[in-house]
């Protein structure tokens, strides 16, 4: 068992020294030079040469990099080029959007696909189940951008129940910071609910013509108690994958959303800072998100771990 | 006393009638056997038994048990009466558990679902029940990868009889484990029923076992019962024809003619040890290594017939795959013709052919006949016949086996399991080879289809005059169609010699249970 | 319980729709949408224009139809990235199992997936300039480790199959087994997935076309028509009805077919109808 940890902990660290060369050898190679940029193109070339120096871009390649990941880990992020502000304090605000809204998105969406999925599962073969899969079967078609149109047109313009986009902040209350990130999470969350009700729904099938569910039956168990107390710790294991590269994609994957909803989250962040160069900011931005999918991964594979007692034994 | 009676039970799935009118009772104490070969629909009555049949089917007739109707109960009501009144015990022991609860939850499962005891005796009655199974000194905290096949199978038996029901339905209980643990679980099943009075329907593919343990048998093909009665009468009397020619398969001994082998060696292995890298290992450390074959040697020589015995994980596979120059050996040597064989010779490959034991898995469902059992001529490089010519030679070992030459322009899924094999050995002689290895060539396969394909290997290779060696985990296929054999236990060559007399007379301790735990038909039947 | 030939059956007709579409608008046009036509901005459904006009005057059902070409072309070459180079790498490092290779083919597609796809592909998309050519390079990239993952899986369990093994001892390569007896024994996994990959590359592309970044105007494209309409909204619905439902039809059609063709292509429901 602690093998197997340190062993996932070994290609975690790997995979995250990994990524953080590949953003850092990308962002390179993207052409413009921030400082003229930032200057503007009237500007002198000693003036640009200047606040290359005063920026840290005269500095050689790996330097720079090594400098880049030192300060990540100790949290500091660097100064953006653009607003000239800390970096980590940007990120840091943003947060407090786009953290919640995965959060929320993330909830709804397993609310709703869970029972869906347990239900067709149960019901495989009959109308329920047809049902639920010709509804996942559209909701996966649905561009989630477009259902967010939609839904502005419907609840904010027609019916005038949210405000169109935007976000007002925490500090009026928690109760209006939910209300602004409700039509983004709702637009969010319907796609991948979708998703995730068909992942539960295969997994609980495939689960459910197991041997062993037939022993729980010939035990005297019920069939919804075989579901309960056997199938659905089986089925957990593909469904936690894919709650947890979700939740990555929600963090990350908004940036549409975002736009839609002018929401100053992480996504138009990046987004953002990508038009205007400042390459410190997207490289930080981009290094945080990867983070997260690495350590979420991480968590789902310890997580498999305590599900399965399998994985408890050093060796496999 | 009749404990349940069962009257025109028919069971079809998707509209496909699986069992038609099938009627018999059991009596308490009893050990009902219901026999048949693969698709008799033996498993589908137990199932209709359960109230557990597979979705899309359908049911009818009457099973009165206590006084009720079977399958007309409320399924809540047939609930109660699962693991409580009647229980089973299935074939997949390595499949039956959940692998995510420990043996000792799911024993207690049992008991708290038809709340038969107050939490605080639960861990008691889960001890008295392993040990009744025989489990006894086995932590009912373990989960089932920890177990062996045999005893993940007493845990389930102690699942199905802790409460002690008044019926145990046992479908083939054994015949996923080796034989001598076979014996074992046969007799605890057995000692169920002498001494707990519990009624026992134990279906079984196997003649002997039937022979030897039940009381009553009941015999079925294609879902139809076609014969019945107590063992003795039924295989003394062989009065359905269908009887008799299943009883005939199981315990016929065919002769083969003795063919002149030669003193010169065909194939000459050297004590090779064959090492697995397990594949626990750490970060940077590689894994122990595991000696799967040890310090083994052994001689085919020319026209031999040698064959091979041992249980699973005993080593055979990874010795066949080692001689047929797929896996490297550590350390010995193999040669062949007097060569010594490297993995990448063809001159080699092409003098020696095996035959595998899954029927199914044995051939690409993406290729046709033809090109399937042509492939072997890939190994004779530039001097390959024609393509024409190897579909002559195709056609002409398709009839050889006993196939339409026709069957070329055919895909293998439109072949039965028994003329799968007559195609994989068809592929083995199309180039000729000096030497075939047959790896459990006849396990898969029903007994009747059996001794057909066994005749036929007899046949064909007398006619080729083919050296061969025979793999294989069952002794009277081995009794059968070799002259030599050996018998192999972890990893090591523990006896060889005759054939004969091995079996009439082994030195070996391990040989000697191996002999004692098969299933052999009473002696009142060999007349 | 949906009929897999009922889904597929489904399946092939929406998706030959927008094929029909984009084929047509190379030969005929019902209008000429590179000329503004203000005036005649705003139209409603009618008989000349079944769509309607946006609010250049443009008429929407030849947008549609040209919008089709875009969505059509990017996904299909993104998913033809993936296919010519993720089902040769997946192969190779089933051949090469346990190896050194394989762990880098392994390691390299967990890297790849912990990238946020949107992220990478709108840094892509900076960096090379926004285009459809890029959008289908960014896109693509992302497709390389679901085809290598999937046929390697696929691949592996293969190569416990004993036919595999006969191969071996008829003397063949692993390169030989690979193309001979793998592939097309994993040929059905794969168009399956190629469906599947297919609907998520329109999603995409409607995606990147919708933040700019991906089909430059004047070409149209189904996401620029949305981003377009979004100011719309208000005024003419349509706008956004319109190509947000050929979107959903499009991919509701691959995946209806991917699902058909996983029952269809199967050879084990093949062979279990005989016996």
């Amino acid at each position: 068992m602690i093998n197997f940890f340190f062993r996932r902990l070994f290609t975690f660290v790997l995979s995250l020294a990994l990524a953080s060369f590949v953003i850092f050898s990308l962002v390179e190679i993207a052409p413009g030079d921030p400082a003229s940029f930032m200057l503007g193109i009237n500007a002198q070339a000693d003036t640009i040469a200047a606040l290359r120096s005063e920026l840290g871009l005269d500095q050689p390649k790996i330097s720079r990099y090594l400098a880049w990941i030192s300060g990540m880990l100790t949290g500091d992020f660097g100064v953006s080029y653009t607003y000239r502000t800390n970096v980590s304090e940007m990120v840091g605000d943003r947060l407090w959007v786009s953290l919640p809204l995965a959060i929320y998105a993330l909830f709804l969406s397993t609310v709703i696909a869970l029972p869906t999925g347990i239900y067709a599962a149960a019901k495989r073969g009959k109308a329920g189940d047809f049902t639920v899969i010709s509804a996942t079967q559209i909701g996966i078609a649905i561009p989630n951008f477009w259902f967010a149109i939609i839904l502005v047109g419907i609840f904010s313009i027609k019916l005038q129940w949210f405000s169109a986009g935007g976000f007002s902040g925490w500090q009026n209350g928690i109760l209006d910071g939910i209300t602004s990130l409700t039509l983004p999470a709702i637009a969010l969350a319907l796609p991948q609910a979708a998703i995730l009700s068909r992942i539960v729904r295969s997994a609980l099938i495939e689960t459910l013509g197991e041997d062993y569910i037939r022993t729980a039956r010939a035990k005297g168990l019920s069939s919804w108690q075989t579901i309960w107390a056997h199938a659905l710790r089986n089925a957990l294991i593909p469904v936690l994958t894919i709650i947890g590269l979700q939740f990555s994609f929600l963090l990350a994957g908004a940036i549409i959303i975002e736009q839609v909803f002018y929401l100053p989250g992480l996504g138009r962040l990046v987004f953002q800072a990508i038009t205007q160069r400042d390459l410190i900011v997207v490289e930080s931005v981009v290094m945080l998100l990867v983070f997260a999918v690495i350590l979420v991964n991480f968590i789902v594979d310890i997580a498999y771990m305590l599900v399965d007692p399998r994985l408890r034994q050093d060796g496999i | 006393m009749t404990l349940l009676s069962v009257k025109n039970l028919s069971v079809s799935i998707h509209e496909q009638p699986i069992i038609k009118n099938v009627s018999f009772n059991l009596g308490a104490g009893e050990i009902l056997a219901l026999t048949g070969e693969s698709g008799s629909g033996k498993s589908i009555s137990a199932l209709a038994l359960m109230g557990l049949l597979p979705h899309g089917s359908k049911k009818e007739g009457i099973i009165n048990f206590e006084g009720k109707d079977l399958n007309k109960i409320s399924e809540s009501n047939f609930c109660k009466l699962r693991g409580k009144k009647i229980s089973m015990v299935f074939q997949e022991p390595m499949t039956a558990l959940n692998p995510v609860q420990s043996i000792g939850k799911q024993i207690s499962e049992t008991l708290i679902q038809h709340k038969a005891c107050a939490p605080n005796e639960l861990k008691d009655r889960v001890r008295k029940a392993m040990d009744r199974v025989g489990l006894n000194g086995i932590d009912p905290s373990r989960f089932p990868h920890q177990l062996s096949g045999g005893q993940r199978q007493r845990v389930v038996i102690a699942m199905a009889i802790c409460l002690e029901p008044s019926i145990l339905i046992a479908d083939e209980p054994t015949t996923a484990l080796d034989v001598t643990t076979q014996s074992k679980i046969l007799k605890l099943i057995q000692e169920f029923a002498e001494k707990d009075g519990i009624s026992i329907i134990l279906i079984t593919h196997d003649l002997a076992i039937v022979a030897n343990i039940s009381n009553y048998l009941l015999l079925m093909k294609e879902g139809i019962l076609v014969d019945q009665g107590r063992p003795k009468k039924v295989f003394r009397d062989l009065s359905h024809p269908y009887t008799k020619k299943l009883f005939a398969a199981s315990s016929e001994q065919f002769s083969f003619k003795a063919t002149n082998t030669s003193k010169e060696k065909l194939l000459e292995v050297r004590s090779v040890s064959v090492n697995y890298m397990s594949h626990e290992r750490g970060i940077f450390s590689k894994g122990k290594s595991v000696e799967a074959v040890s310090n083994v040697s052994l001689n085919i020589r020319k026209g031999e017939r040698l064959g091979l015995v041992g249980e699973s994980g005993c080593g055979k596979s990874t010795l066949t795959r080692t001689i047929l120059g797929l896996q490297s050996a550590s350390s010995g040597h193999i040669k062949f013709d007097g060569q010594e064989v490297s993995k990448y010779a063809n001159s080699f490959k092409k003098n020696i052919q095996v035959v595998f034991q899954d029927p199914y898995g044995s051939f690409n469902p993406r290729q046709k006949i033809g090109r399937l059992i042509t492939e072997p001529f890939f190994t004779l490089g530039r001097k390959a016949p024609s393509e024409i010519e190897q579909r002559i030679i195709a056609r002409k070992m398709l009839k050889e086996v006993g196939l339409s030459s026709e069957s070329i322009e055919k895909y293998i899924h439109e072949f039965s399991g028994g003329q799968r094999q007559r195609i994989a050995i068809a592929r083995a002689l199309v180039i000729k080879p000096k030497l075939i290895i047959f790896d459990e060539a006849v396990s898969a396969l029903d007994v009747s289809i059996r001794t057909q394909i066994l005749k036929l290997i007899s046949n064909l290779t007398e006619r080729y005059g083919l050296s061969y060696l025979f793999i294989s985990h069952d002794l009277t296929v081995i009794e059968n169609i070799t002259e030599n054999c050996l018998v192999m236990k972890n990893g090591k060559i523990v006896e060889r010699g005759q054939t004969k007399h091995i079996l009439r007379d082994p030195k070996n301790e391990y040989t000697l249970s191996l002999i004692n735990a098969a299933p052999k038909f009473p002696k009142f039947l060999h007349a | 319980m949906i009929k897999s030939s009922t889904s597929l059956q489904f399946g092939i007709l929406l998706c030959l729709a927008p094929l029909a579409m984009a084929t047509i608008s190379f030969f005929w046009q019902p209008f000429d949408i590179t000329e503004l036509n203000i005036s005649n901005r705003l139209k409603s459904i009618s008989l000349t224009h079944p769509f309607g006009t946006d609010h250049f005057g443009r008429d929407m059902l030849t947008m549609i139809m040209v919008g089709a070409r875009t969505s059509i072309a990017v996904a299909f070459v993104a998913v033809g990235i993936g296919v010519l180079i993720g089902v040769p790498l997946g192969l190779f490092a089933a051949t090469c199992r346990g190896s050194i290779i394989d762990d880098g083919v392994m390691r390299f597609n967990d890297l790849v997936f912990a990238f946020p796809s949107l992220v990478i592909a709108i840094l892509i998309t900076a960096i090379a300039g926004p285009s459809a050519f890029n959008a289908i390079i960014a896109i693509g990239i992302f497709n390389i480790p679901v085809f290598a993952r999937i046929s390697r899986a696929a691949a592996l369990s293969l190569w416990q199959r004993e036919f595999i093994l006969s191969a071996q001892v008829a003397g063949k390569t692993g390169f030989r087994i690979s193309i001979e007896h793998i592939l097309p024994n994993l040929m059905h996994i794969l168009i399956v997935q190629a469906t599947i990959q297919f609907s998520l590359g329109i999603l995409a592309e409607a995606g990147l076309s919708y933040i700019g970044l991906g089909a430059q105007p004047p070409t149209p494209s189904w996401g620029r028509m949305l981003a377009d309409a979004q100011t719309m909204v208000s005024l003419a619905p349509r706008l956004a009805i319109i190509p947000g439902i050929a979107i959903i039809l499009t991919v509701l059609g691959l995946n209806l077919l991917g699902d058909g063709l996983r029952d269809a292509l199967d050879p084990k429901l093949r062979g279990s109808v005989k016996k």
